[in-house]
């Protein structure tokens, strides 16, 4: 029985063919689309995770840009139990006061040279801010080169890989900033963006953040947190924003990841549909090709029911034809799926991830639209009056 | 299956058949009564639309009539459910058809073994094939697909295919009507022996007299009714179409 069901299908090889690539594409699209999906959350994660501990700013603001409270909390914060070091900060925007190297002079700027020259400014209070855990540095993750800045760091800085990259800086050159050179002594692996389209980070000292912010001096607008122990930021957080809940509001970074990932799942569930609607596009391929073949096979089993088949007989056997195109379909399509994704990351460098389980629920997902297309028109094949079906021309 | 011969195989009693095309009800068969003794070879003899081959359909289990009984060794069919006609029609007939009828996406031993596919095939049943296929000539056939055959050939692989399950009747209708005459009378010569020597019992629907005439007893139909019953001297007829033969 496979193997009649096979030489029936290649009886009619275009149409089974177009039947296959309805299936295969429907299947890959799943494949590629999710495993695009998964890498770039596979990346945030990566990104978002290098950032520990707690970070407080002013009670509902929208940015941390916004956030500006009285530099007394240091100390009230401090005093929290289970609280190990406090890092007060000033957050702002700033901008590159040079030209980038290697861009030819050109009296007008373009929208995208201007926004690419702001970045983000992160004033630190260098008295504690050595003190703080390791490679990661507070706010802007792990370091990549070079150091922290530590007490004393006036005029120095350290930037974010974009905008050492943009601007060609290593460690050793200096940037000017808001008319100000500072000597960059680190560069970290990424940065942190407060309102988008900035071209990366620079951290230098409050004072002089202060200073090229016009702020005022007894104001922060941010407390960098780090809990003694690192399984206790959840509850430290928590006492934070107890007491000092009317003024502060305390997040832990994690927070965030937590949110960017139930972007990517919706995503990925929005994916999984658009797959779907491919898929079911796909089904009706199968429906297509097997009524089709069904309606041309009549007097065939009619034959087959004269010789003695059972109409089940007759049934099982168009939709074994149907399965095996679904199977077929499928696993080439997962073939096909996961040679698509790696091409991607291959040409573009975007980061893919294939999982498990999108192999698993898209091969599903082709076995049972074939289970579905083949049911009707294995139904009628089996339900033919054999004396009317013989009579077929 | 070992009936003796005379003994009742099949019988028709009294049945109609009455199809309805639009508003129009079309008695094809109208009050027929035979009966098919073993070891017999008979032909239902009648112009086109006359009900010969819904008679044939009757009897060959594929169809109900409107009225009337058919026993098969005094069993009547209309019990029968969907299980038990479809093993009636794989033991007890052997179907041959005008046009063949063969699977083309299979070989001759697969066609020849079809009505056993559903079930699985075994070696022994192969081997019955094969040696069926040797009967009807075609043993250096066995791996052709129908479309690489003669129309000769291909009925005497459906032939094959109808002694698959060593039934004790054989059904065919116009078996010979898509044959130019030297295949059709070896066909029929074939069937002939196949009744002489294995006692195969043969029921034939033809509106070919010359084909009628390998018959042992000749049922002439007109217009759904039995209008009479010939019995051949079957010795002098065979003679004369020999000569076509060679």
């Amino acid at each position: 029985m496979f193997k009649e069901a096979l030489l029936n299908l290649s009886r009619r090889k275009s149409r089974t063919v177009l039947a296959l690539v309805g299936i295969i594409l429907g299947v890959a699209a799943i494949i590629t689309l999710v495993s695009v999906v998964d890498g770039v959350a596979s990346n945030a994660e990566d990104y978002l995770s290098e950032f520990k501990g707690i970070s407080v700013t002013q009670k509902d603001v929208v940015t941390p840009l916004y956030s500006s409270f009285d530099s007394e909390f240091l100390n009230k914060v401090e005093s929290i139990p289970g609280v190990n070091i406090v890092v007060s900060a000033v957050v702002g925007l700033s901008n590159v006061t040079e030209q980038k190297r290697g861009v030819r002079f050109s009296k007008e700027r373009t929208m995208m040279q201007m926004t690419s020259e702001i970045v983000s400014l992160l004033g630190v209070d260098l008295k504690n801010y050595s003190r703080v855990h390791g490679t990661v540095t507070p706010l802007i993750g792990e370091l990549e080169e070079g150091r922290n800045l530590k007490m004393g760091d006036v005029g120095k800085t350290v930037i974010s890989r974009e905008l050492a990259d943009n601007y060609r800086k290593r460690i050793g050159n200096s940037i000017e900033l808001a008319d100000k050179k500072f000597d960059i002594v680190g560069i970290s692996k990424s940065g942190v963006s407060f309102g988008g389209m900035m071209s990366g980070t620079a951290v230098v000292s409050i004072d002089d953040a202060r200073e090229m912010l016009d702020l005022e001096k007894d104001k922060v607008g941010l407390l960098y947190v780090e809990p003694i122990d690192f399984s206790n930021t959840k509850q430290v957080a928590n006492r934070i924003n107890f007491v000092y809940g009317d003024d502060l509001e305390a997040n832990i970074q994690g927070d965030f990841l937590g949110q960017a990932m139930g972007i990517f799942s919706s995503l990925r569930s929005l994916v999984y549909v658009v797959g779907a609607i491919s898929a079911i596009v796909a089904g009706i391929g199968i429906l297509n090709v097997m009524l089709m073949s069904v309606l041309e096979r009549t007097r065939e089993f009619g034959t087959l029911r004269a010789v003695g088949w059972l109409s089940s007989d007759v049934m099982k056997m168009v939709l074994f034809e149907s399965v095996l195109l679904g199977v077929i379909g499928g696993l080439l399509g997962l073939l096909f799926g996961v040679f698509i994704s790696f091409q991607i990351t291959a040409l573009s460098g975007l980061n893919t991830l294939v999982s498990f389980e999108v192999l698993f629920f898209s091969f599903m997902f082709a076995l049972a639209v074939s289970v579905l297309a083949g049911i009707y028109p294995a139904f009628r094949a089996s339900k033919m009056s054999v004396m009317e079906a013989l009579r077929n021309e | 299956m070992n009936e003796k011969p005379g003994e009742k195989i099949l019988e028709a009693v009294n049945v109609t058949k009455h199809y309805r095309m639009g508003n129009v009800t079309v008695k094809a068969l109208d009050g027929v009564s035979i009966e098919i003794k073993h070891g017999e070879f008979l032909v239902i003899m009648g112009p086109s639309g006359s009900g010969k081959s819904t008679l044939l359909h009757l009897l060959g289990a594929l169809d109900l009539p409107s009225s009337g009984t058919l026993l098969i060794n005094g069993k009547d069919i209309s019990q029968f459910d969907d299980f038990q006609l479809s093993m009636f029609r794989r033991n007890y007939l052997g179907f041959i058809f005008q046009t063949f009828n063969l699977v083309p996406t299979l070989n001759c031993l697969e066609n020849v073994l079809v009505s056993l596919l559903p079930s699985g095939v075994k070696f022994e049943d192969e081997k019955h094939a094969v040696e069926l296929l040797k009967l009807v000539e075609l043993g250096h056939r066995i791996n052709h697909r129908p479309n690489m055959l003669s129309g000769g050939e291909r009925q005497r692989v459906s032939i094959a295919r109808a002694l698959m399950n060593d039934p004790p009747l054989l059904l065919a209708d116009e078996p010979t009507g898509n044959l130019d005459s030297v295949s059709g009378g070896k066909i029929m010569s074939f069937l002939k022996d196949l009744n002489r020597k294995e006692g195969v019992t043969i029921l034939i629907v033809t509106h070919d007299r010359d084909m009628a005439l390998y018959a042992d007893k000749i049922i002439n139909i007109r217009d759904g009714k039995l209008l009479d019953v010939e019995v051949l001297k079957d010795r002098k007829i065979h003679k004369k179409h020999k000569k076509v033969m060679v």
